[in-house]
C-alpha cells in the first residue's frame, strides 16, 4: 500500500492537471477515492493551484491598465520603422513532422522498442562525431530546446513533406545565401541541447540581428530545415551535403534535420532496407563532416561509451516478412544511433528515440506485420541503448 | 484599439497585420495582454518591471511577426518571447536576488530546501493570511519555478503548451512542476506532509 502511495503521488500533478492517460487517470481516482492520505494531498495541491489563481487576479491591474496598454505601446515604440524590418510575406516554410504522442513516451523511456539504435552505434564509432559542450547546470533562463510542438505532434505522421521553400528570399541571391549558411556553420555552436540562434538571412538593408534579440527570439528547427534545404542541391541533398562540410559541431536541429532527410531518401528508394547493407553507403559517410579539433576527439576518445566496432547479426525474428522490417529498421537505427551519439546529451538521445519512435509508427500503429515479433527481436538491445542514455547524461 | 472579435484566427491577424493593418495587431494584443501580463508578472514580481516588459513584448512580437509561422498558435510564441524577455531582465537587473533552492546560504550553511523544512507557524490560518503568504513564497521561489506555475495555474496550459513556451522537454515541465509545487507548498505550509518521494528526494 506504501509503494502504491509513493507512485500514485508522483502521479497527482499531472492528474490534477488532467495531463494523465485515461488508464492511469482511473488508477489515480481509484487509489484517492480509497486512500484518505492521498486524497488529502491531493486536496492540498489543488487548494494551492487556486491559491495561485486569486493571487494572480490580486496582481491583475485592472481593465482601465488594459484599455490604455495599446495605446502606450504605440506611443512608446516605432511600429513603423519596426515594419521595414520585415521579410517580404511568403508562404510559410512545410515543415516535417516530428511526432510522439504523450502515451507513448514512457514506453519508449524504457526501450521498448526503439531499442535496435545503439547496437549500430558501434558501427559507426570510427567516425562518430563531437562532443557538445556539457550541460550547464541549473541555468538562470530555460533551456532552450527543440522540442516537438503540439502542432507538430498533431501532424500526419511519416509523410514526408515537400521540400522547404528554396527560393531566396528578398534581396537575396542563392549564392550570398550559401555564403552565408556556411559562415554560420562554421561557428562553434553553443552546447547541443540548446536551440540553434539561427540569425534570420538578411533581408534587403538589414543588419545582422542583434544579440538580444536573437536570445529573444531564438528560431525553431523549421527556420533552419529550409535553409539546409536551400542550401543544399535539390537533386542530392546528402551529396552535396558532403561536399560543403561545415565546420562547427552539428546542432540537434541539424542532426535531426540530417536524420529525417537521410530516411526520407532512403524510403523513397526501391528496395530500401536493402540498400543499407553495404558499408561504403551507409548514412554516416554522408554526414558532413564535422569539426574534429584535437579537444573533441580527445574528448570523444575519453568519454564516448565504449560501443562495439561491428554491426551485431541481425537477430532473427519469426517469418520472413519480419526480417525484413527487422532490417529495415536497424537500418533506420543506424542513422539514429549516430545522431545519438552526436548529440551526446541526454535530451539528443531522447529525441532521437522520439524520433525513431516516429518512423516506427504510422496513424498510432506499429509500421511491422508483427508487432510482436519486431519487439521480441530488438528487445536484447534494449540495454545498450539504455547505457548510452546513462553515458549521456553524464 | 479595436473590439475583441474571438471568431478571427490569430493566423489571419497577423497575416492582416503584417499586410499592413495595424489594427489588425490591435485586436492580438487586447486578446493576450492579460495573459502575456499574468506571465510576465508571475515571473518578475514587480509591477513597474512587468508594465515595462510587457510592452517591450508586444512590440517586440510586432518586430518580428513575418517570423511567426501563422499556422502555429501565436499564444505560446508571444509568452516565450514574453518569458524570455521577463528572464534576461531578471538576469540583468537582479543577479542573485532570487535564491536557488539548493544554494546554501553562506551564514547558516543550510539551503533553502533546508530552512524551508524547518517549523514555522503552522497552526489553521484565514484564507486571505495564507494567500499573502502564498505571494511572499513566490515572490521568494525561483523565477523557473514562478513561471511554470504561473503558466499551469493560471493560465491552465497544457503541459505541451508549457514546453513549447519555455523551450523544454514536456517531461521536465511535469518534473518541474512537481517540484515547484512542493517546495512552494513546502514554503507556505512548513511541515506540511509532502511525498515520501520528495522527502526523500531532498
Amino acid at each position: 500500500v506504501k509503494e502504491e502511495c509513493t507512485e500514485i503521488r508522483a502521479l497527482l500533478d499531472p492528474w490534477l492537471d488532467g495531463e494523465l492517460s485515461t488508464g492511469d487517470r482511473r488508477r489515480v481516482a481509484r487509489h484517492v477515492e480509497g486512500c484518505a492520505a492521498c486524497r488529502e494531498e491531493a486536496e492540498a495541491l489543488g487548494r494551492m493551484n487556486e491559491a495561485l489563481r486569486d493571487d494572480d487576479h490580486a496582481g491583475d491591474p485592472g481593465n482601465a491598465y488594459f484599455a490604455g496598454l495599446g495605446d502606450r505601446i504605440s506611443a512608446r515604440f516605432d511600429f513603423a520603422e519596426a515594419e521595414t524590418h520585415w521579410a517580404k510575406p511568403a508562404d510559410p516554410p512545410r515543415r516535417r513532422t516530428l511526432a510522439i504522442p504523450r502515451v507513448w513516451i514512457p514506453r519508449i523511456a524504457f526501450g521498448v522498442t526503439g531499442t535496435a539504435v545503439i547496437l549500430i552505434a558501434g558501427y559507426l564509432v570510427h567516425d562518430i562525431g563531437d562532443r557538445p559542450e556539457p550541460m550547464p547546470r541549473v541555468p538562470a533562463a530555460p533551456d532552450v530546446v527543440y522540442e516537438p510542438t503540439a502542432r507538430e505532434q498533431a501532424a500526419p505522421i511519416g509523410v514526408p513533406d515537400a521540400v522547404p521553400d528554396a527560393r531566396p528570399r528578398k534581396g537575396e541571391t542563392g549564392a550570398p545565401r550559401n555564403e552565408a549558411l556556411r559562415k554560420e556553420e562554421a561557428m562553434p555552436s553553443r552546447a547541443m541541447h540548446e536551440e540553434v540562434k539561427v540569425a534570420p538571412p538578411p533581408a534587403a538593408g538589414t543588419g545582422p540581428v542583434a544579440k538580444d534579440q536573437e536570445e529573444v527570439l531564438s528560431v525553431d528547427g523549421a527556420a533552419f530545415e529550409s535553409r539546409v534545404a536551400s542550401a543544399h542541391d535539390d537533386e542530392d541533398r546528402l551529396g552535396s551535403a558532403a561536399q560543403a562540410p561545415p565546420e562547427a559541431i552539428p546542432s540537434r536541429p541539424e542532426l535531426l534535420t540530417f536524420f529525417r532527410t537521410a530516411l526520407e531518401a532512403r524510403d523513397t528508394r526501391p528496395n530500401a532496407p536493402a540498400a543499407a547493407e553495404g558499408r561504403g553507403d551507409t548514412p554516416s559517410r554522408r554526414i558532413p563532416n564535422v569539426s574534429s579539433s584535437p579537444e573533441v576527439r580527445s574528448l570523444r576518445a575519453k568519454d564516448a561509451p565504449a560501443l562495439p566496432q561491428e554491426a551485431p547479426a541481425p537477430a532473427r525474428a519469426s517469418g520472413e516478412a519480419d526480417s525484413t522490417w527487422v532490417r529495415t529498421y536497424r537500418d533506420r537505427a543506424r542513422i539514429l544511433a549516430e545522431l545519438a551519439h552526436r548529440t551526446q546529451s541526454l535530451e539528443g538521445c531522447e529525441a532521437a528515440l522520439a524520433e525513431y519512435w516516429r518512423m516506427l509508427h504510422r496513424d498510432g500503429r506499429l509500421l511491422a506485420p508483427d508487432p510482436a515479433a519486431l519487439q521480441k527481436a530488438l528487445d536484447p538491445d534494449r540495454a545498450r541503448i539504455e547505457d548510452l542514455m546513462r553515458c549521456a547524461a553524464r | 484599439l479595436e473590439k475583441v472579435r474571438p471568431e478571427e484566427k490569430d493566423g489571419e491577424l497577423v497575416r492582416r497585420t503584417l499586410a499592413g493593418d495595424r489594427a489588425a495587431y490591435g485586436i492580438l494584443v487586447a486578446r493576450y495582454q492579460r495573459g502575456l501580463y499574468a506571465l510576465i508578472r508571475g515571473i518578475v514580481r514587480n509591477p513597474a518591471d512587468t508594465d515595462d516588459l510587457v510592452q517591450e513584448a508586444f512590440f517586440r512580437a510586432f518586430r518580428y511577426l513575418d517570423r511567426f509561422d501563422t499556422n502555429r498558435n501565436f499564444r505560446p510564441w508571444l509568452f516565450k518571447i514574453g518569458a524570455n524577455l521577463s528572464f534576461r531582465h531578471l538576469r540583468r537587473t537582479r543577479p542573485g536576488s532570487w535564491i536557488s533552492i539548493d544554494a546554501e546560504d553562506p551564514e547558516t550553511g543550510l539551503t533553502l530546501g533546508d530552512r524551508l523544512k524547518s517549523p514555522g507557524a503552522e497552526e489553521a490560518i484565514p484564507r486571505v493570511a495564507e494567500n499573502r503568504r502564498l505571494a511572499e513564497a513566490m515572490d521568494r521561489l525561483p523565477p523557473l519555478y514562478r513561471s511554470i506555475l504561473v503558466l499551469r495555474a493560471v493560465h491552465e496550459l497544457h503541459y505541451d503548451e508549457i514546453a513549447e513556451t519555455l523551450g523544454i522537454p514536456v517531461g521536465t515541465v511535469m518534473s518541474r512542476l512537481s517540484r515547484a509545487r512542493r517546495v512552494l507548498r513546502e514554503m507556505v505550509e512548513p511541515g506540511s506532509d509532502a511525498t515520501p518521494g520528495s522527502r526523500r528526494a531532498r
